[in-house]
């Protein structure tokens, strides 16, 4: 599995880069200049290979997080009776209610499923705050109104209310878009995601770039790195022991290339998503799901 | 306000009288473990899942300790035969805090 994750990637890397990438994952194996031809040759078998074994047949930059999930993992996520999300998407369920209990999302949108949509038009730009709020934003802002607020983006009840407003758009692409009246002001907040992509910040001085398009299918350290794609949020994180939101999922990104980490919920978080969202190409949303 | 504790009781395997399914439970507790210190460096107090009894048809299967090794949400999974004429599975759970709670589920033949 790891070893097709290595080929598919090079081979991908190579078309898009050129040389330079397809050698530098090979420095160790292929140093002589004789077995380089025949190590495009074997990349290239095994890259048909890999491609048929494999369910999807997406370029490596185009999947979901989830595609790169050891086997483990993937089973465990098919599997409701041990799959932890379930819980959460439990409490969702609680939370939203259904037509016999007196509960407040249920009152105001009727069943969950008539939600389905919903989630994909996340972040957009609140006219009232003149800033992009995403769907944990919009949670706290329809709890304000009702009798039990909700505190806090990573309130276990607001991101199991995420969990299941994404659940009802599985398998819908996101379909982030500007409303006439507010062109501009989106616009540039999804330059400005895009600068941050591309920026290098931190003391490693890494751009998300760095890793998302120019390293996908390689180890670090005992994750592969994925293209990035935000298709599996919210998600619940083996290391987190519970589950969390792409704003704290990207917090925690700032946090590895040792930058300063923004606050919870601020600007440029939302420019980032926004950005991901547009980048991540009509990819159909397969969350809340399992990360290591 | 804490968030409710959620539980839930899941059986694998066909049920049938004499098999043997596996029985899945997990409940949303946080398990703190007493080791981690919040925000302001203030040692959060040790609040876990400690004891859990297996009962089934009230008769009692399985009784646990668990220790601050356990995770977050708490996952046990354990082998039961399924008496001849089914019967009910109740999980009844401990925690630090006080707080005690039980899941059922019936085994439907």
């Amino acid at each position: 599995m790891r070893a097709s994750w290595a080929n598919l990637s090079s081979a991908w890397c190579f078309k898009a880069m050129g040389f330079n990438c397809f050698s530098g994952l090979n420095q160790l194996a292929a140093p002589a200049h004789g077995s380089w031809v025949f190590f495009v040759a074997l990349s290239l078998t095994l890259n048909v290979f890999a491609q048929t074994s494999k369910q999807t047949n997406l370029p490596v930059g185009l999947q979901s997080g989830n595609a790169f999930l050891s086997s483990e993992m993937q089973n465990l996520q098919k599997d409701a009776s041990a799959n932890p999300v379930s819980l959460w998407l439990e409490q969702g369920k609680n939370i939203w209610g259904t037509a016999n209990q007196r509960s407040d999302c249920f009152q105001c949108h009727g069943d969950v499923q008539s939600m389905k949509g919903s989630a994909t038009q996340f972040p957009k730009w609140s006219t009232n705050l003149q800033k992009l709020i995403n769907l944990e934003d919009q949670i706290l802002i329809c709890s304000e109104r009702t009798s039990r607020p909700l505190k806090g983006l990573e309130n276990a009840e607001v991101v199991s209310l995420s969990a299941l407003l994404h659940q009802a758009s599985q398998g819908l692409p996101f379909a982030v878009a500007p409303s006439p009246n507010n062109q501009k002001q989106w616009q540039a907040e999804l330059s400005a995601g895009g600068t941050m992509f591309t920026t290098r910040m931190g003391r490693m001085n890494l751009a998300c770039t760095h890793c998302h398009d120019q390293q996908i299918g390689k180890q670090m350290r005992a994750d592969v790195i994925s293209p990035g794609h935000p298709t599996g949020f919210p998600i619940f994180k083996m290391s987190w022991q519970g589950m969390g939101s792409l704003d704290r999922r990207l917090r925690a990104c700032f946090s590895g290339v040792q930058a300063e980490v923004p606050k919870p919920g601020s600007a440029e978080l939302r420019q980032l998503e926004l950005f991901l969202k547009i980048r991540s190409q009509e990819l159909p949303i397969d969350g809340p799901s399992l990360r290591r | 306000m804490r968030p409710p504790v959620l539980t839930r009781l899941a059986f694998m395997g066909a049920i049938k009288p004499g098999a043997t399914v596996e029985a899945r439970w997990s409940a949303s507790h946080p398990m703190d473990s007493g080791f981690r210190v919040d925000d302001s460096g203030i040692r959060i107090p040790r609040n876990i899942i400690h004891s859990v009894r297996v009962l089934l048809n009230d008769q009692l299967i399985l009784e646990v300790d668990l220790g601050t090794a356990m995770t977050s949400p708490v996952y046990l999974a354990f082998p039961l035969v399924v008496p001849a004429q089914g019967g009910i599975v109740k999980v009844i759970w401990k925690d630090d805090a006080g707080l005690m709670g039980e899941s059922q589920q019936r085994l439907v033949l």
